[in-house]
């Protein structure tokens, strides 16, 4: 797998009220590293991470995944970028709960080419059973504890074969073991093949698995620093 | 193309319309959900939100229920009150009002009316092409039920063969019809008259023992004792139809010694004769008409009620249907995280369009169908109360326009579904995937 | 006999100031004491079938026979009227006699003349020319075209 390389450049991203929530002048990663997004409450890491997976379109500037640019893409476009290049994880896992959880991994089969259908369910039966949950893919998600619902949060990010995952407070909603858990899996499945790993996170134990960090302050890159 | 639909059937006409009408609300679909499978989604969201949804379902439901089981029931009133009066091929009787003297020998609501003399009967009953010259003679009761004066010839004209029993073969014998309050071997007393002014006592000292029971025949005819005219005529104190000394009962009368009856069913030997002797009789002293006639002409005056009706019973759908969606739209709003998620994650604008498009579609065709078999136990229902209340066997089922009542609300509503599913895509998809 | 008899009087259409004094020829057809009178029908669109009515008079002194009709080309059935639990039905009878003296109506919902197939529509106020057929007895007739929702002739209950 070829993660793509990410770079962006002058970005801006205002407030209704045109307050300026995220300004990011250059940024450039290589495809397979992963990041760590940190800094306090307001300081635009989710604001960023929204504007990398395309759920929010910058006022001005590139981000450029390989070789799109993702904010000059229509929303419908930005949308099919996102099924078919990026895997997403949620602070709250957001299943839905009369599925099973190989259901709610297998999501994106509803709405992907036919083609891709069969596959996205192979993967998403693969992706449970390589996080623990292979025995209960039949379970109705309410069934399951809040880490195992992550899981299958991350299967559903990983069943479309992604070269690129982003993650928001992933492990926020969870206790100690489990997000420790939970992180050691997202970084050992990233890093098996290859994929490309941006986490929003305020958890430093998370933050340090990453192989950079970058703290934003008042949305703009207040340090960067390599592992 | 005008030739090709007129030679087709009734039934593939209707068929054909019932299609016409479902056809844009089927096509609408299918272009919604051209090579998309949101339903397995749908169907847990479905489950999700249950109780709401089964309220939503229920509303529609009654309401098609409503129109289907009304519409049903007033074209089950209509064919059966002109099955009742099949058997009726011409009535003869002195001029007046025809529908007074229908309702009064067909549907046995009787009103004082003038006779037909014993002259103009035997005249009626000699006439060439003549096969049955039967007279109703009306006014008595008992318990409740009409005792009818008329002839055995008639008794086997209504209702054929006897279920139990013979027919009367004295003037003071009876037939009792189906569902009459009398068995087969009981006597009564008439009383004269009906309902509340009944006069119990005016034939003490008459009384008719019931020899046989007719099938039933649909028709409030199924609640009368049928007794021979003769024994009428007695009761009353009337000569009895036949010279002094004949101990006999039936066709011929002596002219010269029959009181009279209200009206006379005719029956001609051949079909168009029946024509014939509508005009025939049809002068200053007699008046003939069919009831049938009567009947189509009454029903057609309802044809603009009926016509309102329907157009009600749709407008009443299409109105619960707008405030189902309405309620669908607030509704979206449960859904709504979950439709941010499915964007969020790449499902393309029309994926999320075709899943509530095709929810708010589950709900209404949910209903559609409850409503149906709703509005079928409501014309069956109502058709027993009202067979009950006046023994015209009412038998509504389901038919075609109700069929075409339900598909074209199924259409209508169809389309008005796409604005909920437009309104669903244009929400704002961050702050709905952070409720 | 094969005598087509013809009492047909040219018809004017008559204004309304002159409705008052109308000719009864515009009503009444007649030969040899066999009369039809108040000829009318509905309008009636094309390709429809329309239904003609009329009083018939008998005073021949002999019985004649109601068979049918030709007008614009085409023959006309004698129809019964029937009403059922199915609806309504227009049944075609063979034929009608009808004896010296006797009056025969042909009414809405009882009995009347069908042309089953409307080459041409029939439009109120307008009028068609009709062959009664009593057999071998041809009678022209003139049918005037009344609103599609009447029920009787515009001058019903008049004598003539």
């Amino acid at each position: 797998m070829r993660a793509p390389d990410l770079r962006v450049e002058g970005l801006r991203v205002q407030s209704r009220e045109g307050r300026v929530l995220l300004a990011i002048d250059h940024l450039a990663l290589p495809g397979g590293q992963s990041l760590a997004l940190t800094g306090a409450s307001g300081a635009g890491k989710s604001t960023f991470l929204h504007v990398l997976s395309g759920l929010v379109r910058p006022h001005a500037g590139r981000v450029i995944w390989g070789e799109t640019d993702i904010a000059a893409l229509s929303e419908d476009a930005r949308a099919a970028f996102r099924r078919d290049r990026l895997g997403l994880v949620f602070q709250d896992c957001h299943l839905f709960e009369e599925l099973s959880a190989l259901g709610n991994a297998a999501l994106a089969s509803a709405f992907a080419p036919r083609a891709a259908r069969a596959p996205i369910r192979a993967a998403a039966a693969r992706w449970l059973a390589g996080l623990g949950l292979g025995q209960a893919g039949a379970r109705p998600v309410d069934s399951f504890s809040g880490g195992e619902r992550q899981r299958i949060a991350v299967a559903r990010a990983l069943a479309g074969d992604p070269p690129v995952i982003l993650a928001d407070e992933p492990t926020a909603a969870l206790d100690r073991a489990n997000a420790d858990a939970l992180g050691a899996d997202l970084v050992r499945l990233a890093q098996q093949d290859g994929r490309g790993l941006i986490v929003v996170t305020h958890d430093a134990g998370l933050a340090v698995r990453m192989t950079r960090q970058l703290r934003l302050a008042d949305g703009r890159i207040a340090e960067d620093s390599h592992a | 193309m005008r030739d090709l639909w007129m030679s087709l059937p009734a039934t593939a006409q209707d068929a054909a319309l019932a299609l016409a009408l479902v056809a844009p609300g089927l096509l609408l679909g299918l272009w919604v959900m051209r090579g998309l499978r949101p339903l397995p989604l749908v169907g847990a969201m479905l489950r999700r939100f249950s109780w709401v949804n089964g309220l939503f379902v229920l509303l529609i439901a009654v309401s098609v229920g409503l129109g289907v089981g009304l519409l049903a029931q007033e074209r089950g009133l209509r064919q059966g009150s002109a099955r009742a009066a099949e058997k009726f091929d011409l009535i003869v009787a002195a001029p007046g009002s025809e529908v007074t003297v229908m309702l009064a020998s067909v549907y046995l609501q009787p009103s004082d009316m003038a006779l037909i003399t014993g002259a103009q009967y035997a005249e009626i009953a000699a006439t060439e092409g003549v096969a049955l010259a039967a007279p109703i003679a009306f006014g008595d009761s008992h318990a409740g039920a009409p005792v009818v004066g008329t002839t055995a010839d008639f008794v086997t004209h209504l209702a054929g063969p006897l279920a139990a029993g013979r027919s009367f073969a004295t003037a003071q014998e009876a037939v009792a019809g189906a569902f009459a309050p009398v068995d087969v071997g009981d006597s009564f007393t008439p009383a004269h008259g009906h309902g509340a002014m009944a006069e119990g006592d005016a034939h003490a000292g008459h009384a008719y023992t019931v020899t046989g029971r007719m099938a039933a025949t649909g028709s409030p005819w199924d609640r009368a004792i049928l007794v021979p005219v003769e024994g009428v005529w007695e009761v009353h104190g009337l000569a009895s139809g036949h010279a002094p000394g004949t101990d006999r009962i039936g066709p011929p009368f002596d002219a010269e010694y029959m009181p009279g009856t209200p009206a006379v069913l005719v029956r001609a030997t051949e079909l168009w004769g029946n024509y014939a002797l509508r005009s025939r009789f049809t002068r200053s002293d007699m008046m003939a008409f069919f009831p049938g006639t009567v009947l189509a002409q009454l029903h057609g005056l309802m044809r603009d009620i009926r016509s309102a009706m329907s157009l009600m019973a749709g407008l009443t759908q299409v109105l619960v249907a707008l405030s189902v969606l309405i309620g669908l739209m607030i509704l979206v709003r449960l859904i709504a995280r979950s439709l941010a998620l499915l964007r969020a994650i790449g499902a393309p604008l029309r994926f999320v369009f075709a899943v509530v498009w095709s929810y708010c579609a589950a709900l209404i065709l949910s209903g559609a169908a409850l409503g149906l078999a709703l509005g079928f136990v409501a014309a069956r229902g109502l058709s027993a109360l009202v067979t009950a209340r006046t023994d015209v066997l009412v038998t509504a089922g389901l038919g075609w326009p109700e069929l075409h009542l339900v598909a074209g609300f199924v259409s209508v509503t169809l389309l008005m579904a796409l604005l909920p599913a437009w309104l669903a895509v244009r929400r704002p998809l961050l702050s709905d995937l952070r409720t | 006999m094969r005598a087509a008899l013809s009492a047909f009087a040219l018809c004017l259409l008559a204004a309304p100031a002159l409705a008052e004094n109308h000719d009864h020829a515009d009503h009444v057809a007649e030969a040899e004491g066999l009369r039809v009178i108040h000829a009318w029908a509905a309008a009636t669109p094309r390709g429809d079938a329309a239904l003609v009515y009329m009083d018939i008079e008998n005073a021949t002194g002999s019985e004649v026979v109601l068979t049918g009709g030709k007008a614009l080309g085409q023959p006309l059935d004698l129809v019964g009227f029937g009403y059922g639990a199915t609806g309504e039905t227009w049944t075609v009878l063979p034929a009608l006699p009808l004896g010296p003296g006797q009056k025969l109506m042909l009414a809405p919902k009882v009995l009347a003349l069908r042309l089953s197939d409307l080459p041409q529509p029939l439009e109120d106020g307008g009028d068609l020319d009709l062959e009664v057929q009593f057999g071998d007895l041809h009678l022209e007739a003139h049918v005037e075209i009344g609103a599609a929702d009447a029920t009787a002739h515009s001058h019903a209950g008049h004598m003539h």
